[in-house]
């Protein structure tokens, strides 16, 4: 079920009439872990089935976490639930990836073999599941919270439908209290969600289905395409990624935000940052931060020798790049994010040494420089992100370099100019917003940002303004609801 | 009334107004198609009436004979060659739809008379599965809601009172919002750059395939061995299991028929005849024992009471000029309106 289709927005009319109708708390958990279960089966109700399994074990494990006293045994707790939640991942999302590695790399060697290609249905989403339940059991292993003692709100904790398949990535210490807290109808709330929601519509139905019609033909076949034609296809793939990912976000958090639930945030204009790590404190800020917290730092972060951050860097994007995908593109990817970082940190070491260097990149020509580099070596990234082999992502690359002629990409340059034009001005306006840093004590970014910015009296006019804009997002909609990229993850 | 917090209230108002806008928006802009603007919803039709337009105004004092049906008609009836091989006969003008029952005939008749036309005939054509289930067309759709304004459905109503909670559902599930449902179609026409390119493409095509009488020919001959046999795959699948077995009469198909000859008769149009158009002999295969007969013998009953002709002629051309083992070629369709003529003759004399 997706969110953009009917059959979502029927389904949520329905839990969220019957959610605030409801007047008892436990009454409303139960409902929204139905209505998370009943949503997630809509797929494949057995692979429903396993998700509410392994949570399950994991709750068990947090709460033998808590009554055990023994390192040891404490320890080996933590070790059945990481090496559990990561075989199931293994299995489901990579056991295919490893057999035909495998199969190469002995080829390679010599040996002739054939590993069969094994059926296996991936549990959508279960990137997500599996880094939410080894955050809760880690945190609980260092104590930094109390294992759940209630099961149902541990299950809604890594069932509630708005993050289930494709994020945010929620931490137990940040959600399970929430659900603890009895919910009141609150309308900052509500207007809040609403907000999020058509800034979510807009972003995918209007800009991410539409410009993706520009980028999928030249990644399915770039050979026969011009230069132009290539370099159309890689922004119109970046502009497609960035909304198509934070509106399916806006929309989750849109949603969780009606049930009085609040998400992590997961991005803050990523495009506009100045250098690649800015990059990922924008980008997909749920996942950066958990590999951050759970395996940069653990590895030692930039605490130890230079080569030894360079290390984690590699480690840590490598593994950040598979996550995405069980192919050897998407570990490139994130090497190739690693080698940036990398360049970025070697770069800032030879700032502080040159004085003279660090304020000619604090220049208004520096900063714009940095941004422009940091744009083409996000977007050039993406490359091997979309391309489905290594020959595809050469092709193209090697297009984007070396001017070609070809074939041009079929379509009217009207959606594109379009929604290229609606991302820059988003961008503008967030800027200008951003800057505007009212001392008042806010629900939320978008609330801060946006209507704090405008006196109470134009509500009504905002209001009919997002009506009209939710309706006319939906009127210039692609035809045919396309799955959220991220689904895949 | 409670009090609110300034910030809060303001929050109240801004979510309810947007919850007001949008149905209102909507509804407005379903009203908007509904009354105004009918042709962007059924661009087909508006094809087919702006033809009929242009070749009225071009003979205005020549008598008019309409062809109504589904794509079959749309597919045999050249009327430019009937109206120019006979230039004292009427001028013949084919309004047929692709998919269309004689209920939606009977309302392009009525949309036809509320423009102030006054056809002297016509002919009907009726698709023999359809009287094996005249709610559901046989691609398991209620007859054409698309083609429906909000003025038709007390007709729809009166004439399947049996169906009225499964049109309700129907109609419910068809009809809301329905401005978002047609975007595409509503893009191709405000602005064709945002819209799907091949929507776009369709309706040039669809446009361009109606020749000047309301014709669409299929002038390939002989039909490309893979054409038609995908064509008759596709057959298969959505008639044969509607002609399988006799189904017990539906009282539906005579109301309806009686409504289309009463208002004709009211105004003074002439039924020719009504038709069963031709089909193959691997098509004539998908009839079960006795359905074929069966059929023929409801709608000439429905005719008799009626004092109109009926033609079955399901067997009047060779398998060779089929596309898909029930649309003519344009070779077909010369041979149907040779036979069709000599049968008229036959009866007159």
């Amino acid at each position: 079920m997706l969110f953009c289709t009917p059959a979502f927005v029927y389904f949520l009319v329905v839990v969220f009439v019957l959610y605030w109708a409801l007047p008892w708390r436990n009454a409303r958990v139960l409902l929204l872990l139905a209505a998370s279960y009943w949503f997630y089966s809509r797929w494949d109700p057995w692979l429903a089935l396993l998700v509410a399994g392994s949570s399950c074990v994991d709750y068990a494990i947090g709460r033998g976490l808590d009554a055990v006293r023994s390192p040891r045994a404490r320890l080996l707790l933590l070790l059945t639930s990481v090496v559990g939640n990561l075989s199931l991942l293994a299995y489901f999302k990579y056991m295919n990836f490893f057999l035909t590695s495998l199969e190469a790399a002995l080829r390679q060697v010599g040996m002739e073999t054939s590993f069969p290609v094994l059926a296996i249905l991936a549990p959508i989403g279960i990137s997500f599941y599996t880094f939410e339940a080894l955050s809760y059991t880690i945190d609980v292993f260092l104590r930094r919270i109390p294992a759940e003692r209630n099961l149902f709100h541990f299950m809604l904790f890594i069932l509630f439908f708005p993050h289930l398949v494709a994020g945010p990535i929620v931490r137990g210490r940040d959600f399970l209290p929430q659900i603890r807290r009895r919910k009141r109808w609150n309308w900052q709330r509500m207007q809040v969600g609403l907000q999020y929601i058509v800034l979510g519509v807009i972003k995918k139905m209007v800009i991410s289905d539409h410009i993706a019609a520009y980028a999928d033909p030249v990644f399915a076949a770039p050979s026969g395409f011009s230069s132009l034609a290539c370099w159309m296809a890689v922004i119109a793939y970046s502009v497609q990624i960035y909304c198509d990912f934070s509106g399916y976000t806006d929309i989750a958090l849109g949603v969780a935000h009606l049930f009085g639930y609040r998400l992590t945030r997961n991005f803050d204009m990523p495009y506009l940052a100045s250098n690649v790590s800015e990059f990922w404190r924008r980008w997909h800020i749920s996942l950066s931060s958990w590999l951050r917290d759970y395996l940069f730092i653990p590895l030692g972060g930039s605490r130890g020798s230079r080569w030894l951050t360079y290390r984690n860097f590699l480690l840590v994007m490598l593994l950040g790049g598979l996550w995405h995908g069980a192919a050897w593109t998407f570990a490139i990817w994130g090497v190739l994010h690693a080698l940036f970082l990398i360049v970025h940190h070697a770069f800032r070491q030879i700032c502080e040494r040159w004085p003279r260097l660090n304020a000619a990149c604090e220049t208004l020509v520096g900063r714009v420089a940095s941004w422009l580099l940091t744009l083409g070596c996000v977007m050039l990234a993406w490359v091997f992100f979309r391309a489905s082999s290594f020959v595809i992502a050469g092709e193209i690359l090697s297009r984007l370099v070396f001017p070609r002629v070809g074939a041009r990409i079929d379509l009217p340059s009207t959606p594109f100019v379009l929604a290229l034009s609606l991302v820059i001005v988003g961008h503008v306006l967030g800027v200008l917003l951003a800057r505007r840093q009212l001392p008042v004590k806010e629900l939320d970014w978008l609330n801060k940002r946006l209507l704090n910015a405008i006196p109470a009296r134009f509500a009504p006019t905002l209001g009919a303004a997002l009506g009209i804009a939710l309706v006319v997002a939906l009127l210039f909609a692609a035809d045919g609801s396309k799955a959220f990229i991220y689904f895949h993850f | 009334m409670p009090s609110f917090h300034p910030r809060r209230q303001a929050a109240r108002r801004l979510v309810l107004t947007a919850l007001l806008v949008v149905p209102l928006l909507v509804v407005g802009l379903d009203l908007c198609l509904d009354r105004l603007l009918p042709h962007w919803e059924d661009p087909e039709r508006a094809v087919l009436l702006s033809r009929l337009r242009d070749r009225v105004a071009e003979q205005p004092h020549r008598p008019l004979r309409l062809v109504l049906g589904s794509s079959r008609a749309t597919n045999a009836f050249d009327g430019r060659w009937l109206s120019e091989s006979d230039p004292h006969g009427p001028l013949v003008v084919n309004v047929s739809l692709v998919g269309s029952s004689p209920f939606t005939s009977l309302l392009t008749l009525r949309r036809v008379v509320a423009e102030g036309y006054r056809p002297r005939s016509l002919v009907l054509e009726v698709l023999p599965s359809y009287l094996q289930n005249p709610l559901i067309t046989p691609q398991g759709q209620p007859p054409e809601l698309h083609r429906l304004r909000l003025a038709d459905w007390p007709l729809l109503y009166r004439l399947h009172p049996e169906h009225s909670l499964g049109l309700t559902w129907y109609m419910a599930e068809a009809r809301t919002a329905r401005c978002l449902r047609h975007r595409a179609e509503l893009m191709a026409r405000i602005w064709p750059r945002l819209a799907p390119p091949d929507r776009v493409r369709f309706r040039a095509h669809q446009e361009a395939s109606i020749d000047s009488h309301g014709w669409h020919s299929f002038r390939m001959d002989p039909v490309p061995t893979e054409i038609a046999k995908r064509g008759f795959e596709v057959a298969r699948t959505v008639y044969e299991p509607a002609l399988r077995e006799m189904r017990p009469p539906s009282p539906v198909f005579a109301r309806v028929m009686k409504e289309l000859f009463a208002f004709c008769h009211e105004q003074k149009i002439t039924v020719e005849a009504v038709l069963f158009m031709p089909e193959s002999s691997a098509f004539r295969g998908f009839y079960g024992p006795g359905v074929e007969s069966g059929l023929s013998e409801i709608v000439s009953s429905v005719c008799e009471q009626h004092g109109v002709r009926f033609l079955d002629a399901r067997d009047w051309c060779p398998d060779d000029v089929f596309i898909d083992g029930h649309h003519l070629t344009a070779r077909g369709s010369r041979l149907f309106l040779e036979r069709l003529r000599r049968e008229q003759d036959r009866s007159r004399n």
